[in-house]
């Protein structure tokens, strides 16, 4: 099964949880947040280099006329004075202005904007990606990482910070989505909007409340949203990095997520 | 100091910081950059705007299959089969809307989002509501900071969400505080930061100091010898601890940015 594992706040707890369910699961970790990968494998086994188009402007073959400036969606050209401004990092390389321009002005070149890499860490297998450029090509690295290296049949996706569709976007291929959160003030606001994610995509969704210190009681919100809530993980004070070890306790706990998630299928 | 942004890695407090700048300066504005929850009580809406972003739309009566928009869609957006545009791949460039022969496919503008103008107490707060799963954080953030600079000089809180949207965020800024956490993390996004605000000025607060000793060393290094000003330094602590200590480094903070 493939695991999309979302938070809506950064720092609740997706990197412990992707790497304590690869463990359960034995199954590889996507790391898809590639503006910031947290997860980086420590030994790196296979790594490359992502090149990605982006547009290139000849100044002196430019007459002005102003047409790219029109057509760009993303602001990357703009006329100021007597000059086109070419904003590189805005550069999507889609090449609209290439097509357009009527002196050739514009060119699309290869550019290196990203590395992935495959390698473990602690026997996990970890693939994940990072953009290098200040360009805006998140997509491409998330594409040629999925490329380079196609998902296997069980897999855990780390999606970057957000229940946006920017977060959602590297998720495709998600069988189940799991939210990981922590108990604050606007918990059931957070529940509920992902009860309406899970149910516009048509899949399940669980939710894992992290780092909790007095009971928190959220079973009745994700019924009543559609979805599972497997329970919820202690506050463990000074706990740093593997999950399964600082909480031995927690065998009930992952039997319910196993169960669920494979129950499913 | 016109446009003020607060970054940073999770867990680092930025939050809190915002809330104790806010708390000084009653009539400064403010804009969040979140956008999935609804507006939060207490703020009250004073506008609300429909938000759109460009898409393809084809006309399947006129299509006629050729494939040239799936073939050169530079984001792989259109699918093969049945030529489906998928609007979580789909930038909206109009690159097809250009080529396509039989001119079968139009750019439409689709709702993604509100604008939110709300106030608090004196203070003018921009927000923005995202629909469920829709895309357009970048775009949303450069909205709300083209809407919030009307009535600069203002404050933006940033979520911990690092991809392009950052460069929206950062772009054109005039100060950014960069809230850092003794994490390898801190360190590409240090240099990101500077890189992506080459013109603004950089404060950066240290939270959460005293959990790693190596990384603090070699961070403290880093941001000296990038001659970046460092605004406080702060342990472990807890949320009621962490608002005490961030009455001392707002005030430092508004001193230094003259606001």
């Amino acid at each position: 099964m493939i695991i999309g594992l979302l938070s809506l706040r950064g720092g609740v707890g997706r990197s412990v949880l992707s790497r304590a369910l690869a463990q359960k699961f034995s199954a590889p970790v996507y790391e898809l947040e590639v503006g910031l990968p947290k997860l980086w494998p420590a030994e790196e086994k296979e790594k490359e280099v992502v090149w990605g188009r982006l547009s290139r402007f000849k100044r002196e073959k430019c007459d002005l006329c102003g047409d790219c400036v029109k057509q760009c969606q993303f602001g990357a050209l703009s006329l100021e004075g007597e000059t086109i401004k070419h904003r590189g990092p805005f550069c999507h390389g889609c090449g609209l202005c290439k097509e357009i321009c009527p002196k050739k002005a514009i060119e699309l070149k290869e550019y290196q904007v990203g590395e992935i890499v495959y390698g473990t860490t602690d026997g996990i297998e970890l693939f994940a990606g990072r953009l290098l450029r200040r360009t805006p090509l998140e997509g491409t690295v998330i594409k040629k990482l999925k490329e380079r290296f196609p998902l296997p049949s069980r897999a855990i996706l780390k999606a970057p910070c957000g229940l946006h569709g920017e977060a959602l976007s590297g998720l495709k291929e998600a069988e189940a989505l799991i939210l990981v959160t922590q108990p604050w003030d606007r918990l059931t606001e957070e529940i509920k909007l992902f009860g309406e994610l899970t149910q516009g995509l048509g899949l399940g969704g669980m939710v894992i409340v992290n780092q909790v210190r007095e009971e928190v009681s959220v079973a009745s919100w994700c019924t009543a949203y559609g979805l599972f809530y497997a329970g919820e993980i202690p506050y463990l004070p000074g706990f740093q990095g593997d999950l399964l070890k600082a909480w031995p306790e927690g065998e009930a706990f992952w039997d319910r997520v196993r169960q669920h998630l494979e129950g499913g299928k | 100091m016109a446009e003020v942004a607060i970054a940073g890695l999770p867990q680092s407090g930025k939050t809190l910081f915002f809330r104790a700048v806010l708390e000084l300066r009653p009539t400064l504005t403010a804009a969040d950059a979140r956008f999935e929850l609804p507006v939060e009580e207490g703020l009250e809406i004073i506008k609300k705007e429909p938000f759109k972003l460009p898409v393809p739309v084809r006309n399947y009566l006129v299509c006629a299959g050729c494939a040239l928009c799936q073939k050169s869609c530079p984001f792989g957006a259109i699918y093969e089969e049945d030529l489906w545009i998928d609007l979580l791949e789909c930038e909206g460039c109009g690159l097809c809307v250009h080529l396509c022969p039989n001119k079968a496919l139009q750019l439409a503008n689709m709702q993604v989002a509100e604008l939110i103008e709300a106030r608090e107490g004196e203070r003018k707060f921009f927000k923005a509501q995202l629909f469920p799963g829709a895309r357009g954080t970048p775009q949303l953030v450069k909205a709300i900071r083209e809407q919030a600079r009307k009535e600069a000089p203002y404050l933006l809180d940033l979520p911990s969400y690092h991809g392009k949207f950052l460069l929206y965020a950062l772009d054109g800024t005039d100060l950014v505080v960069l809230f850092l956490t003794p994490e390898e993390q801190a360190f590409p996004l240090l240099k990101r930061v500077s890189y992506l605000a080459p013109r603004a000025r950089l404060l950066v607060v240290l939270s959460r100091m005293g959990t790693n000793q190596t990384v603090e060393e070699a961070l403290k290094k880093e941001i000296s010898s990038r001659g970046i000003e460092v605004l406080g330094e702060l342990p472990l602590m807890s949320e009621e601890e962490l608002k005490g200590a961030f009455q001392e480094t707002a005030q430092k903070f508004l001193a230094l940015a003259n606001l």
